[in-house]
């Protein structure tokens, strides 16, 4: 038996055993996978799905390029500098540690609703990043370092032929797990901050209404967009990978 | 013109390496350095090499020379293909390509310019290794234990590779080496490092210089009784 067909045999035995669960229990505790489906397909035809989507992907995207730019600059340079290190370490520890739902209340404090959760995205998804291209540069192997010295290669061709090589494995790693996180906590954001537009609006409103159909039919869309974006990044590491980085 | 090392000392925290250490090294011509094992001689390479620079001493004739270096391990950048390996080092050449070719040619791994190391053997690892020391114009080429670890077959394939690479320029060679039969083969002069730490009243120097690279079976045998002879000395010495 092949590993697709499995995972085919996975994927059905687990929404089996949800329609099951949904005979037994109170539909308006869970709905059945018809119903979900249902709400769906009115949700996608209905107005507004697009707008709602999109808005909460920009700013999903918004949040995670600049987390990703900004990890980048801070994490070359404390890896690169001790005392830049020890001068951002407390506030990435303060990051790290904060709550997300305190954060969240926080950022609504100063910016507005609608760029809230990009803001908590950024910060969210920012420790992981500079963690990582610290752990990148503190890895790079010195004896390749000693080796381009020897061979007489300036600062910047050492970081182009080097350090560039050496941090992508980790920053790779790093945008995978980022790109997660980035869509639960700017969607939990959304739901908090409920601005006009946005999944985490919609999800909110679907609460406040009751409508576990659409809570669930929404929660399928979120999880298949999060897995379309995955399944792009990872084609986007794999074009950019080369063989012999992962040695 | 010589090549001085000049009351150099060294060490590791409490562990001295080098005390007053002096050595006058010939150019143009394959400067071996014997040692046991451990006793020092790749830090004595790295300070040449101006890799380690926390030493006291004076390095006189070395100022503004340029190195390649033959490592123990071959130090090639694994994300790079065999051609980019050379391409790297060679950023200034206005003819890199040519160098890169003759080069792979030489150590007969033209056609494999298109792999990545982790697609090469051990053997063809250190030839790469050798080509991108050669190929880079230096003044100075340091090897360290480049054929150690290796089976006979295949250092004897990388010995040749390196003599005939060697006879084309005549490069200042400094080799160090803990096996007698590579230094009594390589070397115009082995230097015999002796004493812990290593001082110049204990090293002695002994000449090999040959018209061909092989010396006969009969002078490598006195050689080699030589050179023993001198080390049990340096130990009763020490």
């Amino acid at each position: 038996m092949n590993k697709s067909f499995l995972k085919f045999i996975a994927v059905v035995f687990w929404i089996v055993v949800w329609w099951m669960i949904s005979k037994i229990v109170d539909t308006f505790l869970l709905p059945s996978p018809e119903q979900t489906l249902n709400s769906l397909y009115h949700i996608v035809t209905g107005g507004g799905f697009f707008t709602t989507l999109f808005t909460s992907l920009f700013r999903i995207l918004i949040g995670f390029i600049l987390s990703s730019i900004l990890g980048l600059v801070l994490g070359i340079l404390s890896g690169l500098n001790e005392s830049f290190d020890i001068f951002i370490t407390p506030i990435m520890a303060v990051i790290k540690s904060v709550p997300v739902i305190s954060l969240i209340l926080i950022i609504l404090f100063w910016t507005k609703a609608s760029n809230t959760p990009i803001v908590v995205c950024l910060l969210m998804c920012l420790p992981v990043m500079v963690n990582a291209v610290y752990d990148g540069i503190k890895n790079v192997d010195i004896k390749l370092i000693a080796m381009a010295k020897v061979y007489k290669l300036n600062k910047n061709e050492t970081t182009k032929h080097i350090y560039y090589h050496s941090i992508k494995p980790y920053f790779f790693t790093a945008t995978k797990a980022c790109l997660n996180l980035g869509f639960r906590v700017t969607i939990a954001a959304e739901v908090l901050s409920n601005p006009k537009y946005g999944l985490g609006r919609v999800l909110f409103d679907a609460k406040v209404y009751l409508n576990i159909a659409d809570l669930f039919a929404w929660t399928v869309i979120i999880v298949f967009c999060s897995y379309i974006f995955e399944l792009l990044l990872k084609n986007i590491i794999h074009h950019n990978s080369v063989k012999g980085e992962s040695s | 013109m010589s090549l001085n090392i000049i009351n150099l000392s060294k060490s590791y925290d409490k562990h001295v390496v080098f005390e007053n250490f002096s050595l006058s090294l010939r150019e143009n011509e394959i400067n071996c350095i014997l040692g046991e094992s451990g006793c020092g001689k790749t830090t004595l390479l790295n300070i040449i090499a101006q890799i380690d620079e926390e030493f006291t001493g004076q390095l006189e004739g070395f100022r503004n020379l340029s190195f390649s270096y033959i490592f123990q391990e071959t130090r090639l950048l694994p994300w790079y293909t065999v051609y980019q390996n050379l391409e790297v080092i060679l950023h200034h050449a206005d003819d890199k390509e040519d160098i890169i070719e003759t080069y792979l040619k030489l150590v007969g791994l033209i056609d494999y310019k298109g792999y990545y190391p982790y697609q090469l053997s051990g053997g063809m690892k250190q030839r790469l290794s050798i080509a991108r020391a050669f190929a880079f114009k230096s003044d100075i080429l340091l090897m360290d234990e480049p054929f150690k670890g290796l089976d006979p077959g295949l250092k004897k394939i990388l010995i040749e590779a390196f003599i005939d690479l060697w006879e084309q320029d005549k490069r200042t060679i400094i080799f160090v080496t803990h096996d007698i039969d590579e230094a009594l083969l390589l070397g115009d002069d082995v230097y015999i490092l002796g004493g812990n730490p290593i001082r110049k009243k204990l090293t002695t120097s002994i000449k090999c210089e040959k018209k061909k690279r092989l010396l006969d079976m009969k002078e490598i045998k006195k050689k080699k009784e030589l050179i023993y002879k001198t080390m049990i000395t340096q130990e009763e010495l020490t």
